[in-house]
């Protein structure tokens, strides 16, 4: 028995193994094809850890006796004052070689000096590494550095600055400034090789605490190297979004260089060379989170239809490449939905957030606009729904995602919650935003424009408030009356049918969102978040209609709700709820997909295709009749108030619902309240006193009537309705004796005593009177 | 002697509950450095149904079971900013947002109250806080009535526990902490503390806890091991997107959370056997003082197989009974038998349940040991002297 079960034990133990050892191997082989991934290239070093530095840490300004305050990096300036030269990393954490982080990376080898007096705050503002490196020929390219530094730092070559890392305070060689972040921070530059010549130069840094209570200071090269094939950067993640409306782009790209202004020139395309005469517009420069660059943001305006337009890039001293984008017709127009390119997602290519994985995605992004727009050329813009990049502080992802080169392509985005952080604010330059739905407080925000007629609004749903998209809605509404249709584009799908579906928050935005679009008249949502295609019947409130599963449908009642697939394939949701009342059409063939969207006054169709080309869902939505893009009003007549209705003065109703006091709708009575005019009450009124009813006639009881409308009341107050005051008689006398004479008989009513009935005898008459013959 | 003794764990029992009281405290500081979606104008407040003016409602599903419909309801709001407001809501009743009102029902509302906008109210739920705070406390009454002293404590047990896991380990995941030396600490503690509040200060109670925690540690050996050969990793949940974002941001780390999952759901069922083994063989001793370890040892595997029968039930039957909603669906999906077998989910609930289920299997070897050698360490008859107990 013991025996048995020692066999079994011995038996299981090699079946585990059997099952462990192919999966250790299939792990292994994963793991090197993603180290096949590196390349060599043939750089020369001119810094690195053993080169030695020349140093100043007394908290005195170098070029203190000079008029020009960087004397001190040019190649001639005498150091052999300063301490070193020596080789280390060069630090202090509160006076003495500490760890400046948590895990030992940044003990400093060499110390620096942190106190002015040596053992107390202030602290020294700054500090002056300078080092020499010679060459044997003039160099050409570029020079890839790295340092690490705490709390700021400028680079120089040969007296030129070639970077600075949170520099901008530092306006005197002792200024404090800086980020005030614990552990050093990494900075890479890259600087034109040029200034290196032949013979001696000089790199010199300097490195300044951002305080004087500051606790540490660090500056360390890791390496400094001639790329003599690299290239210095120029601008770049040029983003061409839609202006406020079709006559207007707004811009942003990242520019490399040390520029305090940045404009954008653009003119009507003329030739291939840049017209003389060109319009400027001005652009705001801020330091990009994306370390070595600013971004700027300008907006241009005036655009013609129809046109083709050139632009360039302009800062202090450089001009970039001629780029073009046309605008396109006014009327009928088609742009591109599509959502959740989710750049740097892929774990197929590589762990998320690598290299591989968003090289994979880029490839895959530049692969859906290419099919994109080349099967509909005519598009004129591109609508994403969110998720643009897979983390949103990743700039390397936002590389990529603008590697396709997307400076002619018009574009309008919104943040998903991949997007969520502040380089989103920085890349988009969005319309017309708005203070509502802004994620903790700053990130993105809801924003409309007005294409073609057709009234764009953007919700940022990183914002749960609905209060907020609904105060955004109508105040867009209020200022576009009249447009041909009214979209709603943003990320969180309330309509899916993939693992987001069932979210707790997806739930309950659904609840509230959606009787919202119900109220507002909204014709169509456009939605992301689910990398799954949905689309669903015409929705009211919260009900489908589920006459509205077909290829078209015709004056609609409600909203069309379309949730975009994934556009790059980065990443895929199963279904989940694959019977929802709400979905008409779905697909989820872990093919990337895009949808065509063309607009007349009166269709709004919806074409939705594959990356491969196969045709997923078509569906129209036709107006018998366009909105009116012009005010129409009826003049409503004034009207007096009577004691109980409500008058009015003159006004105009317009069929976009709102009053105005002209004809030509341009003053607006938004308080829709004001032209009423209240009931005047009942002003006088008649007393009548109660008058008892009789077998025959109505008597009424006490009432005071009003003079102007007739309405009855009880009190003299008139605060009780009498709604009857008529006593009713009896209607007829009845009972009672019957009395008679010789001619006649009658009878006295039970009642009243009246006589009634009297009649002349008859010969059969029963009265009781005998006829003497 | 005694009473010193008493006095001992008088003093451990409030250090327990004070440590309680810090770890709420250290909750309650607690500043999230990352938010999903941005909440800060909604607030959830307690309100009560004071009219249903309109409703059309339906009865839909097998027999009418559920309603579905739209309800036009005023609901006085009965905290926050609006307190004693009376707000007009419509609402929506359908399958996912399954909440039917009648007049004076207490309920939860969304007030979306933003500085810049009209306030917008939603009806989120029915008002279920008061319901289940007194299903909680009948619960430990019911413990305390039946299980007197010992219930009373094994209550303190299992609160320091929820505390450790909700006030300790979820926020130091959640910024980033390391999975598995924060699951085995907090593994660690509560046994520590819930075989305390069983026993008190006792040779038991250290036997007890040895056993536990090695249970629970190998439960987590083995999850490890699964987990390998299944090739399941921190991004095979389905919670793993909206995580993997948290992640970016504070450093969370996906397998950390897999694996405490499963080190805390092994945790219940491995003490069991491993208490019980330990009483058994006190039992024993107590009655046989005389007994070898080697026999006691016999004694505890016999007394653990039984055992293992119905624990193994139990680890078994709670996953298969907590998935009976999501077997049906996946039912009616056709999914075809190599693409459940192979599906994150099964093999994720496998790793899970079989690890916990196997260190329930392996603790009944392990207890049985540790308290055979253990109860026969000191040669003392009957009663061990306090100083060796002390933990």
């Amino acid at each position: 028995m013991i025996k048995l079960k020692r066999i079994l034990a011995v038996l299981l133990a090699v079946c585990l193994l059997a099952v462990a050892v192919p999966v250790i191997a299939a792990t292994v082989e994963i793991n090197s094809d993603i180290a096949t991934a590196s390349e060599t290239t043939t750089v020369t070093t001119i810094v690195d850890s053993t080169t030695t530095w020349s140093y100043l840490d007394d908290g005195t300004d170098p070029s203190a006796n000079d008029s020009n305050r960087h004397s001190w990096t040019l190649n001639d300036f005498d150091d052999t004052e300063w301490k070193g030269p020596v080789a280390g990393t060069f630090g202090s954490k509160n006076g003495a070689l500490g760890d400046l982080g948590t895990d030992g990376t940044y003990i400093p080898t060499v110390l620096l000096n942190l106190y002015i007096d040596g053992s107390a705050a202030p602290t020294v503002p700054a500090y002056f590494f300078r080092t020499t490196v010679t060459l044997d020929a003039d160099a050409t390219g570029v020079v890839n550095g790295t340092i690490y530094y705490d709390d700021s730092a400028i680079v120089y070559i040969n007296g030129t600055r070639v970077a600075g890392f949170y520099a901008d305070s530092l306006t005197t060689n002792l200024s404090y400034g800086g980020s005030n972040g614990v552990t050093p921070l990494k900075g890479e530059f890259t600087a034109d090789a040029t200034l290196l010549k032949a013979g001696e130069n000089t790199i010199a840094v300097e490195v300044h605490n951002s305080k004087n209570t500051s606790s540490d200071i660090w500056f360390s090269a890791t390496e400094m190297s001639i790329d003599p094939s690299g290239k210095m950067p120029t601008e770049k993640n040029i983003a061409l979004t839609m202006g406020a409306d079709e006559t207007q782009r707004n811009i942003t790209w990242y520019e490399p260089y040390d520029s305090s202004t940045a404009s954008v020139q653009y003119a009507v395309k003329d030739g291939d060379t840049f017209p003389a005469s060109y319009s400027t517009a001005t652009a705001t420069v801020t330091a990009a989170i994306d370390q070595g660059y600013n971004y700027c943001k300008a907006t241009l305006t005036g655009l013609a239809p129809d046109t083709d337009y050139v632009y360039r890039l302009v800062n202090d001293t450089t001009v970039s490449e001629i780029h073009t984008f046309s605008t396109a017709e006014t009327g009928d127009f088609s742009f591109i939905f599509l959502s959740d390119p989710q750049i740097g997602a892929n774990t197929t290519a590589g762990s998320a957030n690598s290299t591989a994985s968003g090289l994979a995605d880029a490839e895959a992004w530049l692969n859906t606009l290419n099919v994109a727009l080349t099967k509909f050329p005519d598009a004129h813009f591109l609508v994403s729904g969110g998720d643009q990049v897979n983390n949103g502080a990743n700039e390397d992802q936002y590389n990529y995602f603008f590697s396709p080169d997307l400076s002619s392509l018009s574009m309008a985005v919104v943040a998903g919650n991949h997007d969520a952080a502040s380089n989103y604010n920085e890349h988009f330059n969005n319309a017309n935003t708005t203070d509502y739905g802004k994620y903790n407080g700053s990130v993105g925000s809801d924003y409309w424009y007005v294409y073609n007629d057709v009234l764009f609004m953007n919700l940022n749903t990183m914002s749960q408030s609905t209060a907020e998209h609904k105060a955004f809605m109508e105040e867009a509404l209020a200022q576009n009356p009249h447009v041909l249709w009214r979209v709603v584009v943003f990320h969180h799908s309330i309509y899916s049918i993939a693992s987001h579906s069932t979210d707790t928050d997806i739930i309950n935005r659904r609840n509230e969102l959606a009787p919202v679009f119900t109220e507002l008249d909204i014709d169509v949502v456009l939605m992301g978040h689910d990398h799954t295609y949905t689309r669903t019947y015409i929705m009211n409130d919260l009900t489908p209609d589920t006459d509205t599963g077909g290829s078209s449908v015709t004056d609609p009642d409600g909203v069309l709700y379309v949730t975009a697939h994934s556009a790059t394939g980065s990443k895929y949701y199963s279904i989940v709820s694959p019977i929802a009342s709400y979905a008409a059409v779905t697909n989820q063939e872990k093919v990337p997909a895009y949808s065509n969207i063309e607009v007349t006054s009166t269709s709004f169709k919806i074409t939705t295709y594959q990356t491969t080309g196969t045709l997923i869902d078509e569906f129209e939505i036709i107006k018998t009749e366009a909105n009116s893009l012009e005010h129409n009003p009826t003049l409503v007549a004034a009207k007096d108030p009577t004691c109980t209705e409500y008058g009015n003065t003159a006004y105009y109703s317009c069929d976009c619902n709102r009053y105005y006091e002209d004809k030509a709708c341009t003053i607006e009575i938004t308080d829709k309240s004001s032209v009423l005019i209240a009931p005047t009450g009942h002003l006088s009124a008649t007393h009548h006193a109660r008058v008892p009813a009789n077998c025959l006639k109505d008597g009424n009881i006490e009432y005071w009537q009003c003079d102007a409308c007739d309405a009855c009341f009880k009190d003299e107050a008139l605060s009780k309705a009498a709604d009857n005051v008529v006593i009713s008689s009896r209607g007829e006398h009845s009972g009672g004796e019957t009395y008679y004479n010789n001619k006649y008989h009658w009878t006295l009513c039970e009642y009243c005593a009246e006589p009634y009935n009297r009649e002349e005898h008859s010969d059969d008459c029963d009265c009781g009177y005998t006829q003497n013959p | 002697m005694k009473s010193k003794k008493r006095l001992f764990e008088g003093l451990i029992i409030i250090a327990i509950l004070l440590s309680m009281v810090a770890m709420v405290f250290y909750f309650s500081k607690q500043e999230l450095s990352y938010k999903t979606y941005d909440t800060s104008t909604l607030h959830y407040v307690r309100g009560t149904v004071s009219e249903v003016t309109d409703q059309n409602i339906t009865y839909s599903g097998a027999d009418g079971e559920y309603i579905t419909g739209i309800q036009q309801i005023k609901v006085k709001i009965n905290e926050g900013e609006l307190k004693g407001e009376t707000v007009d809501i419509k609402n929506y009743i359908t399958v996912q947002h399954n909440v039917v009102v009648n007049e004076g029902r207490r309920v939860i509302v969304c007030a979306d109250t933003p500085e810049n906008a009209e306030p917008y109210f939603t009806l989120y739920n029915y008002d279920r806080s008061s319901t289940v705070w007194i299903l909680a406390v009948v619960f430990i009454l019911l413990v305390v009535i039946i299980g007197e002293r010992k219930g009373l404590m094994s209550s303190i047990g299992l609160g320091f526990t929820m505390c450790a896991v909700i006030c300790w380990l979820l926020p130091t995941l959640y910024n980033g902490g390391n999975g598995i030396l924060v699951s085995i600490a907090t593994v660690v503690l509560s046994t520590a503390v819930s075989c305390f509040c069983i026993s008190g200060l006792a040779k038991k109670t250290l036997l007890n806890i040895i056993s536990t925690a090695a249970g629970t540690l190998s439960a987590g050996l083995i999850y490890k091991l699964f987990s390998f050969v299944l090739v399941l990793s921190g991004a095979s949940m389905d919670e793993s997107e909206a995580l993997s974002l948290i992640s970016q941001a504070t450093g969370l780390k996906l397998s950390g959370v897999l694996f405490a999952g499963v080190m805390i759901s092994a945790l219940g069922a491995v003490m069991d056997v491993a208490v019980s083994i330990g009483a058994s063989l006190s039992e024993i001793r107590e009655l046989n003082p005389d007994i070898s370890s080697k026999e006691l040892f016999k004694s505890g595997m016999n007394i653990g197989r039984d055992m293992i029968g119905t624990m193994t039930n139990t680890l078994i039957l709670a996953f298969t009974g907590g998935s009976i909603a999501m077997l049906i669906l996946l039912i009616s999906y056709g999914v075809q038998y190599n693409q459940l077998i192979s599906s994150n989910y099964i093999a994720l609930e496998v790793a899970k349940g079989l690890a916990g289920s196997a260190a329930v299997v392996l603790t009944v070897p392990i207890s049985a040991l540790v308290c055979a050698f253990g109860y026969n360490m000191v040669k003392t008859k009957n009663k061990v002297d306090f100083k060796e107990e002390t933990l």
